[in-house]
């Protein structure tokens, strides 16, 4: 068995629940387009993307946490021998983003569709640039932080602080990719930027958003105050991937296999 | 007392469970990665919250946040605009500011002599009746003095004898 399917198997009710709900939101936001006013349907997403999205934002760290602990779990004995711990935060890594990459691809497929079906205007590119964006500045960094946070309180023995060690570690983490998002909009500017995206709102649905009536083009008010998406902060997310990924890796092979 | 006091307590309330996090994070494992991991993350922490805490202090001094929170404010203009975008009226730094991503049917006047700096990237903008082009302006405005703003885009007014074309 390899470890992704270990890891696969441990976490598969975590898994398949955050699967599921998801994927049960689509089925009820597809049957509301299919039978009725695909206004109300956008009405009743917009409320509850408004009440997902900061849920969505903690989905990582929290599936991470979750999927994070010792190896000597109930299905260890599957494993023959201790391998690197490379591949072990790899498989882990593997299995967080993969579910997460579905997550938000459902989340962003209809809420995509609902805006279209209603006439939202917008780049055929926008929801794909959106799903890989998310993905790379925050939900992987996200992921790799939650496993880093799991590895450092089990390098510390209960009732010596863990918590208060991993919380610290976890503010000076999330300031310092902060600080470094921002530094790079500044010292990163040379690289290229995503085009602003063309999106149109008709007339019809600005109540809806609480707008001024009339159409909006969401375009001409961004082209105001930017001239692109920079793609600096996903660069920090990689750089940030990549450094977490080796750390966990090291603290994997001295705390679950010392 | 200084109505900093409470921030400043809520400060040195973060920085001392930084330290604590960073003393427990070395003493406490005999993991290497995540001793030098720890301390490494809880000293930087501490350290952007003593400048979260300086900075803040600071802008206390320049922005007039006491003067705000009291109803004090002393504002050089006077006035509003009819539909705003992306919009602040404020003190920013040592100035007092007035900018808008897209502004329209604006009308202000100066409420006493204060140099200014005017910058908009297109539109049509008038300083006491006179269309000015888009670009960036300085000049000391005196009391009564009218800027109107038919429609402007990326407006920034500072005021402030530190107003400038930066």
């Amino acid at each position: 068995m390899s470890l992704f399917a270990l890891e696969l198997r441990k976490h598969r009710v975590l898994i398949g629940g955050m699967l599921l709900v998801a994927f049960l939101w689509a089925a009820w936001m597809a049957r509301q387009l299919l039978a009725s006013e695909p206004l109300v349907t956008l009405a009743i997403n917009i409320g509850f993307l408004f009440a997902l999205a900061p849920v969505g934002l903690l989905v990582p760290v929290v599936l991470a946490r979750t999927l994070s602990g010792e190896a000597t779990g109930p299905l260890a004995f599957l494993l023959t021998s201790p391998r690197r711990g490379l591949a072990h935060v790899a498989a882990r890594f593997g299995v967080a983003l993969a579910t997460l990459a579905i997550y938000y691809a459902v989340l962003v497929g209809m809420s995509s569709w609902v805006a279209s079906s209603v006439g939202v205007k917008y780049d055929v590119w926008l929801p794909l640039a959106a799903w890989a964006y998310f993905l790379a500045a925050w939900a992987a960094p996200a992921v790799l932080a939650g496993i880093v946070y799991g590895l450092v309180v089990a390098a510390y023995r209960p009732g010596r602080g863990g918590q208060i060690v991993a919380v610290s570690a976890a503010f000076g983490l999330f300031k310092i990719w902060g600080w470094l998002t921002w530094r790079a909009g500044e010292y990163l500017a040379f690289l290229p930027q995503l085009p602003i995206p063309r999106v149109n709102v008709p007339a019809e649905i600005a109540p809806y958003l609480g707008l001024a009536r009339g159409d909006i083009d969401l375009t001409a008010a961004l082209q105001t105050i930017i001239d692109g998406i920079p793609t600096a902060p996903a660069f920090v997310g990689l750089l940030l991937t990549v450094a977490l990924f080796l750390v966990a890796a090291h603290l994997w092979e001295e705390v679950e296999w010392a | 007392m200084s109505i900093f006091f409470p921030i400043a307590v809520f400060y040195a309330v973060l920085v001392a469970l930084a330290l604590w996090g960073a003393w427990l994070g070395w003493t406490r494992s005999k993991s290497p990665t995540a001793r030098y991991l720890v301390v490494s993350m809880a000293l930087v922490w501490a350290g952007f919250t003593i400048a979260d805490a300086w900075n803040s202090y600071e802008s206390f001094g320049t922005t007039g946040v006491a003067e705000i929170i009291s109803g004090n404010l002393d504002t050089p203009v006077s006035g509003s605009a009819g539909i705003c975008s992306f919009c602040y009226e404020g003190p920013a730094g040592d100035v007092y500011v007035v900018a808008a991503g897209r502004a329209r049917n604006g009308h202000y006047t100066f409420n006493r002599r204060v140099r200014y700096s005017l910058r908009f990237s297109s539109g049509a903008v008038r300083l006491n009746g006179k269309d000015l082009k888009p670009g960036c302006y300085i000049g000391t405005g005196a009391p009564g003095d009218i800027l109107e703003i038919a429609e402007a885009q990326k407006l920034r007014l500072e005021l402030g004898k530190n107003a400038g074309c930066h």
